[in-house]
């Protein structure tokens, strides 16, 4: 009877410690100092897509031959490893949609506690504006 | 007797049950390679085409690649190399690719069509001066397959490797793994 007792407690230790383990990291401190940081606009409708892939930084750079380049840091607040899905749209100088190719939903997944990038280039010399797209994971299999 | 023509009855309707819920269809309209797109571990689904395709045109408008050809180069895409169990049609990574190096402005893609090729010899021809073009550059890769099983948890890693050439140099070159795990049931 006390070897199970014995056997239950490590299995939940186990379990704690495998669902609680999450990522540490460690960089210099005026990291990002150079960086060109975007002023974004959000919209929030899923506050637990929120802490899944919290948006703490847009930088947007130039390519060599001159194509908008835009990164996201994206950080997991919550304490368990996640998947979600992502999407990049380009605008002209209009504010149309650059449509050609189509954008895509990307999946990716990302650590607890992890700070994850996603970045993409413009497809076209016409996009000045942008917009990211953050869903939670749909797939329900 | 009574008992087992009730247990038969039980056994028709579910049956049934089960052949009428199987008439019903429940089809419906999903963005192509996107969120709610299915996935397996059995083969390269248009969610990995998609997905090796965008990061690997992402790197390549990135990189300085086409930086010192003239604009736009002209591309002539090369062998890609399937070293997978299945058979593909690699125009499923490739097209995204081209397509967007065409709109970037950043390289035009020589055509494959036969027509449109005799047509430039005969203007060649009849004009005395080439209209064949000749390719800046070139886009080649190769497609590798990885598997792994350990107890019911199965995994499939294919790796996505390209790289621009001009003249006999590897100008550019990345590549893009996806991995996909699946656990099989008891069942």
């Amino acid at each position: 009877m006390k070897n199970i007792q014995k056997i239950m407690v490590f299995c939940a230790a186990s379990f704690f410690i495998a669902a609680c383990s999450s990522v540490n990291t460690v960089e210099n401190a005026d990291f990002g100092s150079s960086a060109k940081m975007v002023s974004d606009k959000r919209i929030i409708t899923d506050s637990g897509l929120d802490d899944i892939a919290f948006v703490a930084g847009v930088n947007e750079a130039r390519t060599p031959s001159g194509l908008l380049k835009i990164q996201v840091e994206l950080v997991n607040r919550t304490e368990a490893a996640r998947n979600f899905n992502y999407c990049f749209e380009w605008f002209d100088g209009d504010g149309m949609l650059i449509s050609s190719p189509e954008p895509i939903w990307l999946t990716s997944s990302i650590d607890a506690g992890e700070s994850k990038y996603v970045s993409a280039v413009a497809p076209s010399a016409k996009a000045k504006d942008f917009r990211l797209k953050l869903l939670g994971n749909v797939r329900d299999y | 007797m009574k008992k087992t023509a009730t247990i038969l009855a039980s056994i028709l309707s579910l049956a049934a049950l089960f052949v009428s819920a199987g008439c019903g269809s429940n089809a419906e309209y999903v963005e192509a390679g996107g969120s709610r797109s299915l996935i397996s571990t059995d083969k390269i689904n248009i969610a990995d085409w998609n997905k090796a395709a965008d990061a690997l045109v992402n790197s390549m408008l990135a990189s300085s690649a086409f930086e010192k050809l003239k604009k736009p180069a002209i591309l002539q895409v090369s062998r890609i190399i399937n070293r997978t169990s299945q058979r593909i049609d690699t125009d499923l990574l490739t097209k995204r690719i081209t397509i967007t190096l065409n709109n970037s402005g950043q390289a035009v893609v020589k055509s494959t069509d036969k027509y449109s090729n005799e047509l430039a010899e005969y203007k060649r021809f009849m004009g005395g001066k080439s209209t064949v073009p000749t390719a800046d550059i070139t886009l080649s890769g190769k497609i590798i397959e990885d598997r792994e099983s350990v107890g019911r948890d199965r995994e499939v890693t294919y790796t996505f490797q390209m790289s621009l050439n001009v003249d006999g140099l590897q100008v550019w070159e990345d590549q893009k793994q996806i991995a996909k795990q699946e656990t099989k049931s008891l069942f």
